[in-house]
């Protein structure tokens, strides 16, 4: 317990000290950093409660984004009602996209995940009277309140932690509550749950759809970072990548999927600068990783800090069967 | 308490890594060049690439007295990493120009961040029309084209100059083909032209079977699209045979010269249109054709991506110059005054609204020394991005779209 | 036998009628009747292979049986799912015990007792743990080990918990598969303490090879063979029975 709350109290204060030592890029990386923390979070709530390998998370971050995009530019409606009716409509996607889901499995949820996501970025690509097709729709910018210019760097990044950090502690409570253990037990051994007199299907349902607008918030923020939504945050492309940076940190763990990102991020960034090969050594970098920890760099920590007299008492602990 | 330290001074020394990375000292000019080099697209960056360095060793003297670098960033040819890419040139880099994206949604987004950034800006090949008109920016100006540009031409060409009177046109339904579409439209419909059938298929189509099997009667047939799918449809056209009863003619890249060894003889006589031809003639173009070859081997054909470039970056260098140095005001201004009297593609000035105004080519595919190239047999000159039109008439109208402009040249818009 | 009626008793905790279940070719139960008065305790005994799990899978609605009914204290129960007869009071044990394993003895507990709703997603999982279920856990013996991951406990302790999460639940029926399989002699004693103060209300129905314990637990017991209900009776009956001890007894013991 004692070890978790340092945790956070130390992350914390990075995330204070970042705008304030940092340049403006490093900022700006930062602000992309947490929207696909966001994502991630999403899919690792999914795949780490119960191991459903989602493809679809990108996809309502994209009609999260598609939605602000339209309302706000096309129809100039103020900045409040845009998010809320943003959020609104991804989760009522998330509901749909539920419905069709909820009774499959590993495979089946990965394929028909991957066809809905696939049959939402087609769609944003031909409808072009209402998505813009593949030039999407420019022009989507935050307020101005009371003289606070909400595209400035810094003050999105106040804003984007905040709200960052606020799903990352709910999700902390979410993975610790009864509804949480239930997901894990669901994923372990699912007729049990159903013996035991638990709704399955419907917490199944609603992890889907709590999911959803986790990924939802991520793409509001997503379209204000970029100023434009095009259909390119829909593709297959972003989904892997939100699912690599998920693995390598570790989607069992609350912070995997962040530190997931922030190593990802920063290695493309870093190797970038030097090699115009940076696809193969990320590439090679992302093997390895995987290969020598396969549970993920969370864990890996995790193990690390651990004392050896504090038993496993953790919900995130190892599954029977499975390689350390 | 071990562990706390541990991460104590772990994230305290990570945040002095990255405060002190990058900080540079400030006589220096930077350009940065941005273009996907890795990726499907990876070719079209590359050829950026290619013209930029010819460009940057021509230009080596002007260079060292500007003291100015340059530096390659590969967009991957993807929007947001675009974005994160230009946001690095400018406050990580320091860069004091940009010259790219190459293709339309990259260019679009980077467009969208040079807005708000106010970062003088050349774009290059990138073709959506609204970069330099509905959505222009004073910081960007465009050394490239726009997707309806060359067509304006073409659409008259093959009304007039060949007497097609209907066509039918097959394209890949996205933006890009829409304005060359548009473009076409409204050239032909000018030049005495009496209506174009729309026929839009998905991206990555493989099999035509089905769209060639109830194709409509026509003079010819505009495939309007290229790449994997253009040359599909180039085999399945012949396969069928239509190209006996009509004949075919491109969009601005479907003949691409990486494309003809592929299509094989049926591809000669081909005819499309394009602010370049690799078959141009001018001492300008061999002499540039020839410096590209001599540098980077002449098993590459310098394209217009290339061409674009090249062009650009001479454009940003000529501007640092007469701007004296790196202030964005002046430099905007000199960019936006851009002169090219000695282009490779041929002479050009920029529009009021940043996007050159230029020769287009009518280019007819032909076999020059045992290699297939697009050589122009007819210039249209001083084509600027309104075709025909005045820019407020121009843009008092529709941008084009999927069926947008009206397909029946009797209709009121064209009176 | 097979018609053998116990004493009438107006609403029988469980009333299985006709009922029928065959894999393709296979038939695993034809025809099975049951029939256990409120509070007794049944042994159900039969070969491998006689269909004793088919028909508990079968009494929990994890299989649904080609023909025939089943009865839960007068009610209709044969189309209800497995959540419906967990909440009217049906608690089933697995012979194959697994619960959640990659969490420790105190969590699966906190998932003990659903109440067919979504528990809550906002306060801490031990707020489930209260007195009642601590007593049960530590009843079972289950104190000691309350942190350690399930994946590690032993096979016996795994039981006894098994026994608790179903025992958490207040079952009116409660149906024991091999209970004491794969325990130690020590661990069965434990158990068959555990069993036999269970509170007198609990009908109990219980698979088990272990014909000691079944003869010291039940007051009656039926025998299933070749998917029938072969024959039914007191534990003296049974021990006496000719054809029992043909089939069952005698091969088991030699």
């Amino acid at each position: 317990m004692k070890r978790e709350y340092l945790i956070i109290l130390a992350l914390l204060a990075v995330l204070v000290a970042w705008p304030l030592l940092m340049g403006n890029y490093a900022v700006s990386q930062a602000n992309r950093a947490m929207i696909y923390a966001l994502a991630a979070l999403s899919f690792s709530l999914l795949a780490g409660r119960l191991g459903w390998f989602s493809l679809c998370q990108t996809t309502f971050a994209g009609i999260s984004g598609y939605t602000v995009a339209i309302l706000g530019v096309r129809f100039g409606l103020p900045f409040p009602l845009v998010v809320t009716l943003a959020l609104l409509l991804t989760t009522l996607s998330a509901v749909i996209f539920g419905l069709l889901t909820v009774r499959s499995r590993k495979v089946g949820f990965l394929m028909l995940t991957l066809a809905l996501g696939q049959m939402v970025w087609a769609l944003s690509f031909q409808w072009v009277d209402v998505t813009g097709g593949y030039n999407g729709i420019a022009g989507v910018r935050m307020p101005v309140y009371g003289g606070i210019d909400f595209n400035a760097t810094r003050v999105f990044y106040v804003l984007v932690t905040t709200v960052t950090v606020a799903i990352f502690l709910a999700v902390w409570r979410l993975y610790r509550s009864p509804f949480g253990l239930l997901l894990l037990g669901i994923q372990e051994n699912e007729q049990r749950m159903r013996a035991l007199g638990h709704p399955v299907a419907l917490a199944r349902f609603s992890a889907f759809v709590l999911a959803g607008a986790i990924a939802g918030v991520a793409g509001v923020f997503l379209v204000y970072d970029m100023g434009i939504m095009s259909p390119s945050p829909l593709g297959l492309g972003h989904a892997v990548w939100v699912l690599t940076a998920a693995v390598l940190g570790g989607y069992r763990s609350l912070l995997g999927p962040a530190l997931g990102v922030a190593v990802l991020i920063t290695l493309e960034t870093l190797v970038a600068q030097y090699t115009d090969r940076h696809m193969m050594v990320i590439g090679l970098v992302l093997l390895l990783s995987i290969l020598l920890m396969p549970r993920g760099l969370a864990d890996v920590l995790e193990q690390r800090f651990k004392r050896k007299s504090k038993p496993q008492a953790s919900a995130t602990t190892t599954t029977q069967g499975e390689e350390p | 308490m071990k562990y706390a330290k541990t991460l104590i001074i772990g994230s305290v020394s990570a945040l002095a890594v990255g405060a002190t990375a990058h900080l540079q000292a400030d006589d220096t000019l930077r350009i940065g060049v941005i273009g996907p080099t890795t990726g499907v697209f990876s070719f079209f960056g590359e050829q950026q690439r290619m013209g930029v360095e010819l460009a940057m060793e021509e230009l080596a003297e002007r260079l060292d007295a500007l003291n100015l670098e340059v530096e390659f960033y590969d967009s991957q040819g993807d929007a947001e990493t675009t974005v994160d890419r230009l946001r690095a040139m400018e406050s990580r880099d320091n860069v004091d120009l940009v010259v790219g994206p190459v293709l339309g949604g990259t260019g679009l987004a980077g467009l969208e961040w040079a807005k708000g950034s106010g970062m003088p800006t050349v774009i290059s090949y990138s073709a959506p029309e609204d970069i330099t008109m509905r959505d222009r920016a004073e910081n960007v100006v465009r050394a490239g084209w726009t997707g309806a540009q060359p067509m304006f031409a073409f659409g008259e060409y093959v009304a007039e100059e060949l007497g097609h009177q209907r066509i039918v046109m097959v394209g890949q339904d996205y933006s890009f083909p829409y304005n060359q579409l548009g473009g076409f439209l409204k050239g032909f419909c000018a030049a005495g032209g009496e209506s174009v059938e729309r026929i839009w298929h998905p991206t990555g189509t493989s099999d035509y079977s089905s769209i060639l099997a109830t194709l409509p009667d026509g003079d010819a047939l505009l495939y309007n699209g290229a790449g994997s799918d253009g040359l599909a449809f180039f085999q399945q056209y012949h396969d069928f045979g239509i190209d006996a009863r009509m004949p075919l003619l491109g969009g601005s890249n479907f003949f691409a010269v990486g494309d003809l060894p592929e299509m094989g003889e049926q591809a000669i006589g081909g005819l499309s249109a394009l602010q370049y031809a690799e078959g141009l003639e001018s001492d300008t173009f061999l002499a540039f054709r020839d410096a590209f070859w001599a540098m980077h081997g002449d098993e590459v054909m310098p394209l217009a991506p290339a061409e674009h470039g090249y062009v650009a970056f001479k454009m940003a260098v000529d501007a640092f110059e007469s701007a004296n140095g790196g202030d964005r005001d002046a430099v905007i201004a000199a960019l936006r005054a851009t002169e090219m009297p000695d282009a490779p593609r041929g002479p050009f000035h920029l529009d009021d609204y940043g996007n050159p105004v230029q020769n287009i080519y009518i280019n007819e595919v032909q076999e020059v020394d045992g290699r297939l190239v697009n050589v122009p047999i007819k210039t249209y000159e001083s084509v600027s991005q309104f075709g025909p039109f005045e820019a407020e008439a121009y843009l008092a109208g529709e941008p084009d779209s999927r069926d947008f402009p009206p397909g029946s040249c009797a209709d009121p818009y064209y009176d | 036998m097979t018609d053998a009626q116990p004493e009438m008793s107006p609403v029988p905790a469980l009333e299985v009628a006709g009922l029928a279940k065959s894999f393709g070719s296979l038939m695993v139960a034809s025809d099975v009747h049951l029939r256990v008065t409120p509070g007794e305790r049944r042994g159900l005994i039969g070969v491998n292979g006689a269909g004793k799990t088919t028909l508990f899978n079968m009494i929990a609605g994890e299989l649904k049986p080609d023909r025939g009914s089943i009865g839960f204290f007068g009610e209709d129960i044969t189309r209800d799912s497995v959540i419906q007869r967990t909440l009217k009071g049906l608690g089933r044990t697995y012979q194959v015990s697994t619960l959640v394993p990659s969490v420790t003895v105190r969590e699966n507990l906190a998932l003990a007792r659903g109440d067919g709703r979504l528990p809550s997603l906002w306060q801490p999982w031990q707020s489930r743990l209260d007195d009642d279920l601590m007593t049960t856990a530590d009843q079972l013996g289950l104190t000691p080990v309350l942190d350690e991951a399930v994946a590690n406990l032993s096979y016996g302790t795994l039981r006894q918990l098994e026994l608790a999460m179903v025992m958490a639940q207040k079952p009116r029926l409660l149906l024991l598969d091999e209970p004491a399989a794969g325990l130690s002699h020590a661990e069965r004693q434990v158990l068959q303490g555990i069993l036999q103060d269970l509170p007198q209300e609990v009908t109990l129905l219980m698979i088990e090879h272990d014909m000691e314990m079944v003869l010291a637990l039940s007051d009656r017991i039926s025998v299933l063979h070749q998917g029938e209900m072969f024959a039914e009776g007191t534990p003296e009956e049974i021990s006496a029975h000719q054809g029992v001890r043909d089939i069952y007894l005698g091969r088991a013991n030699g």
